[in-house]
């Protein structure tokens, strides 16, 4: 039998293994899908805070932003699911349900790294508004938060929405590195399988077109979206 | 914080540094060579190179990287095996490179696409004038213009890449995260060792950044 690639043999793995990978995909989904959420809700809060009169939460932003983008995802996992393990005062805190499921800590890293590379493109569309805009809003008599919700995040959001869509398909990208603690999401339950069948690279074509069309499937709504918001 | 272990640990630490930069300026290097014929095959009136330009920089721009590092040093080997007759060892250090270089490629290929297309007809239609062959317009006009419209956004793949180096590690690069990894279990002390190579790839990317800011000012004062 051949070594190189076979179309009855990746047929084989799918009709064998199919459920597996579709379970994984289910995980995949649950873990980008919460990580966007919470991403995107901290995100708001990681622009609003770097433009920010007040120094100290620029600061403060300012140093999460820096270490989130400047580390590698994978140190950042590895040191919320394993790091923060060590220590006797966590272990024994109610935290540690949370903390001691690698599916929540995929969560979290996941989130919090996004939400710093969000946060930047948001604070880019939020200093490309027309000032006269946001005075409008001044003289309306705005609060801050009706004034961001209702004036600045709709302007700034269709602003930068190209360079969203592009963090959303990198976040799901970067979800698949979550299979290097436990988490058996489409990448790790390919990793099992490639090992039962012997063919990797069988098995990764499969997990890859997999992949490949969930991303394409978010640009062409994301795509969708923006003629929308377009006037 | 555990010190004396780190202390220990500093020269996998500093080895793991080298292969950390050595990976990424080689994946640099070959990526951007595979971004520039990628985007000529993408801007050639030869529409079968056209298309497969496309879909190549098209489906690696959409699959994790980590899956194609498995497939690049699982099976590769096995591929070439079975076409060469002979076993063909892949380290880890050639996957990452391969695996690197082609999603820097694939990216990179549409900022340098961007970037031949807004060079002004005039600079190459002087060029013809004076005589240039093609391969002169080429290395001498429209490589350097181009260079100077795509670094802004070949800097934002290269900080991207210098952080996917990381990954390599899976699959035992004695990289910097290797280190931190061996080292934190030595000593049952992970958040140590894991913080000391956050806060060394964060030197590493800052110091990268203020790099491209200095290139990107003596560009523009070049344009």
């Amino acid at each position: 039998m051949s070594n190189i690639f076979s179309i009855e043999r990746l047929l084989s793995i799918y009709t064998d293994y199919g459920y597996l990978l579709l379970e994984g995909l289910y995980v995949t989904g649950f873990v980008f899908g919460l990580g966007l959420i919470f991403a995107a809700m901290l995100s708001v809060v990681v622009a609003f805070a770097k433009l920010s009169g007040n120094w100290a939460v620029r600061m403060a932003a300012g140093v999460y932003v820096t270490f989130f983008r400047g580390t590698p995802l994978l140190v950042q996992l590895f040191l919320i699911y394993f790091g923060l393990a060590q220590f006797d005062l966590f272990r024994e805190s109610f935290l540690w349900v949370a903390f001691s499921n690698p599916l929540f800590c995929a969560v979290l890293a996941l989130a919090l790294n996004e939400a710093a590379y969000m946060g930047e493109v948001l604070r880019g569309g939020l200093l490309a508004i027309p000032k006269g805009e946001v005075e409008a809003a001044d003289v309306y008599g705005f609060s801050f938060v009706a004034r961001a919700r209702r004036i600045l995040l709709p302007q700034a959001i269709r602003i930068a929405w190209g360079p969203l869509s592009n963090e959303v398909i990198y976040l799901l990208k970067s979800s698949a590195l979550v299979s290097t603690i436990t988490v058996l999401d489409l990448m790790g339950q390919a990793r099992i399988i490639s090992l039962k069948t012997f063919a990797p690279l069988e098995t990764y074509v499969l997990a890859g077109a997999m992949y490949y069309l969930v991303a394409k499937l978010l640009s062409w709504s994301f795509k969708l979206g923006e003629r929308k918001l377009s006037y | 914080m555990n010190f004396e272990g780190i202390i220990e640990y500093s020269p996998l630490f500093l080895t793991g540094i080298v292969t950390t930069v050595l990976l990424a300026l080689s994946s640099l290097a070959l990526g951007l060579l595979g971004g520039i014929l990628l985007a000529l095959a993408k801007l050639s009136s030869i529409w079968p190179l056209r298309a497969l330009a496309n879909v190549f920089s098209d489906f690696f721009r959409g699959i994790p990287e980590i899956l194609v590092l498995m497939v690049v040093f699982f099976a590769l080997p096995v591929v070439l095996a079975d076409l060469t007759g002979t076993y063909v060892e892949i380290t880890p250090f050639v996957a990452g490179l391969l695996t690197l270089s082609i999603a820097f490629a694939s990216f990179a290929s549409e900022t340098i696409r961007a970037a031949f297309q807004a060079i002004s007809k005039g600079e190459l239609e002087a060029a013809a004038v004076y005589g240039f062959s093609d391969w002169q317009v080429f290395y001498r006009i429209k490589l350097p213009l181009m260079w100077r419209n795509a670094v802004p956004g070949l800097g934002n793949i290269w900080q991207t890449m210098l952080k996917d180096t990381a990954l390599i590690s899976v699959i035992g690069l004695s990289d910097v995260m290797r280190a931190a990894k061996a080292g934190g279990d030595a000593f049952r002390d992970p958040f140590s060792f894991l913080l000391v190579a956050a806060l060394i790839y964060l030197v590493i990317t800052l110091f990268s950044e203020a790099v491209q800011r200095r290139l990107e000012a003596h560009l523009r004062q070049e344009a």
